[in-house]
């Protein structure tokens, strides 16, 4: 059995080179393994009669600051580590776990690797880490590359 | 960077196989990379005064039954899979995420692979996956693999 189509999720902060490097072992020597890359730009919510909507679904806008910075980094994200990839991709979702397990249905990912920050006690229960809150909702295999603790942006 | 041993944790249920061909193509072409499997047995708990503790404190040889059963349903399963493996190991805990980080631990594991079955809403909260329990304690990358709903131990 073999992996047809690799994830790379990243926030593209300092040590997302470290998630990188494990994307490339996984496909290397592995020529019909795809790798994919995901950003998310967490949407501004904005409210909509009683509802909550996306920002960018209501305006069409996703040209904003943020939107060109975080793809000219991606650019150069994949550039710095060599990264041989067929789809890279920014989207906006409300939340990162929302985003990620909607990329996974709508293109048959069967692996995700994403990186995991350091959480304990008291901060992982109030701001758990991304991976633990999707783990029972992807449809697919995931690589948890640990890290240490939580860069800054 | 590759990795350098790898840690298969298997509960040697029916489709532990499944979890145990990700493994393989893991370590496949890679003769850098070790491969380990290991094994859980909980261990029998008694109560002692007001505390509660593993029997075989108190006596060595209640978990070796269990123990042999489990080493032959596990040579099996390396037999059943093809797995070239430099240690297998049958240990008993307190608890399954109690044992496998201790093992990671002790043997420097830098990457382990294990199965999650699905577990939705409240059976996930109160009876969680293993793999949960376990992924802010274990001090290397983990690979995750999805499975089917639990299956019963006689499967």
């Amino acid at each position: 059995m073999n992996y047809q189509h690799v994830l790379l999720v990243t926030d593209l902060l300092s040590d997302a080179d470290v998630v990188a490097q494990r994307a490339k072992y996984i496909v290397t020597n592995h020529p019909e393994t795809k790798l994919s890359i995901l950003h998310i730009v967490e949407d501004d919510v904005v409210r909509f009669g009683y509802e909550l909507v996306p920002a960018s679904k209501t305006s069409g806008e996703v040209d904003g600051d943020h939107w060109q910075k975080a793809r000219t980094k991606l650019a150069q994200f994949i550039e710095r580590n060599e990264l041989q990839v067929a789809n890279s991709e920014v989207t906006a979702a409300i939340s990162n776990d929302k985003g990620i397990v909607n990329y996974c249905r709508e293109n048959s990912v069967d692996l995700l690797i994403i990186g995991r920050h350091e959480r304990h006690g008291i901060a992982a229960w109030l701001v758990g880490a991304t991976v633990d809150n999707i783990l029972p909702n992807v449809p697919c295999d995931s690589l948890v590359v640990k890290l240490d603790s939580p860069v800054s942006k | 960077m590759s990795y350098q041993h790898i840690l298969l944790v298997t509960d040697l249920l029916s489709d532990a196989d499944i979890v145990a061909q990700k493994a393989k193509r893991i370590v496949d072409n890679r003769p850098s990379s070790k491969l380990s499997v290991l094994h859980i047995v909980k261990d029998t708990m008694v109560g002692f005064g007001y505390e509660l503790v593993p029997a075989s404190s108190l006596y060595d040889e209640i978990d070796d039954e269990r123990c042999q059963e489990a080493r032959a349903k596990l040579a099996q399963f390396l037999e059943r899979n093809e797995l070239n493996v430099v240690n297998s190991e049958v240990t008993t805990a307190i608890s399954n995420s109690e044992g496998i980080v201790n093992y990671c631990h002790k043997h420097e594991v830098d990457l382990l692979v294990i199965g999650r079955h699905e577990r939705h809403g409240i059976a996930a909260w109160l009876s969680g996956a293993t793999a949960d329990n376990i992924l802010p304690n274990v001090p290397c990358d983990s690979l995750v693999v999805k499975l089917d709903k639990p299956v019963s131990k006689k499967g």
